[in-house]
């Protein structure tokens, strides 16, 4: 792993909740908070319920963009896109061991039968660093991850 | 008017609030988004954002045409409330860009430095549906849109 990809994903690890953007019926955008783990190769997690317009629009059109670290006052932010797709079932407990891990308070919701979990694979990624002079910004493509 | 039916609680909720994450789409139809700090009026609801014209946001924008995004508002672990909005941007033309400027710079004056650099635009986003969560009671509370609508029936 090259620096600029360990450094997106020692930023990853201190957020807990992001910005996942779908395209809905109509090729329009949705967006919603949602809180999310990772994976070492950057892919990120996130469970939502099977009656939610995200878990709809994933299954029709799988290209997601994504924005981690919302919170101005940190000065840094990841832009992301990448492909989701449902965790299937007989990958769902490796997974949801990381997320839950993550995000202790999502616990509840994991065993409800209409909750899903997806994994983002990303595309592109673009770090950008606001506490430095001049900024810090980097760009990085799926085939270097 | 479209505004009048957002609750004043979540337009004072908005008045608070200086970030929002700004999604449109790409040439290619897939989704980009951005962190971007926002400005509003009321009547008609309609927020405000100064971006360049190089950036991938404004790749569909740059004809002057109208296209579809989304927005959130609030991701912090602290309040628990969140504010989501789909709707119309476009790139302020030059003859609204004077009264528009006021309204940005007042809020978000560290802006006005990139005022009269020639790639600065500023976009302005106007709601065609929303809903505010309140995740800090158990079921969440939910504002929408859509229950105004049917409020004023």
């Amino acid at each position: 792993m090259d620096s600029n990809t360990q450094r997106v994903l020692d930023f990853i690890k201190t957020e807990y909740l992001c910005v996942i953007s779908t395209i809905n019926l109509d090729g329009n955008p949705e967006s919603a908070t949602v809180a999310f783990s990772e994976t070492d190769k950057l892919e990120i997690i996130f469970q939502t319920p099977n009656n939610t317009r995200k878990y709809e629009n994933i299954h029709r059109h799988s290209n997601v963009s994504a924005v981690i670290g919302c919170d101005p006052t940190h000065g840094t932010s990841v832009q992301y896109e990448g492909v989701a797709r449902e965790i299937p079932d007989s990958d769902r407990g490796q997974y949801l061991q990381i997320h839950n891990t993550k995000n202790p308070k999502t616990k509840k919701y994991a065993n409800l039968i209409e909750n899903k979990l997806f994994l983002i694979t990303p595309r592109w990624i673009r770090y950008t660093n606001l506490n430095v002079d001049p900024p810090e910004l980097f760009e990085i493509n799926i085939e270097n991850v | 008017m479209y505004n009048t039916a957002m609750n004043r609680k979540v337009l004072d909720f908005l008045a608070n609030q200086r970030v929002s994450v700004l999604t449109t789409l790409l040439k290619d139809g897939t989704p980009h988004s951005a962190t971007l700090h926002f400005s509003h009026k009321e009547n008609p609801l309609t927020l405000f954002f100064s971006t360049e014209n190089t950036s991938r946001k404004c790749e569909n924008l740059l004809d002057g045409a109208s296209v579809k995004a989304s927005i959130v508002i609030g991701f912090s672990e602290e309040e628990w409330l969140t504010l989501q909005m789909e709707g119309d941007v476009r790139i302020v033309p030059r003859n609204e860009l004077e009264e528009v400027q006021k309204i940005h710079y007042k809020k978000l004056p560290s802006s006005e430095a990139w005022k009269n650099d020639p790639a600065t635009v500023i976009l302005a986003f106007t709601p065609t549906w929303w809903r505010f969560t309140d995740l800090n009671t158990e079921p969440y509370a939910i504002l929408s849109s859509e229950d105004e609508r049917k409020l004023s029936e």
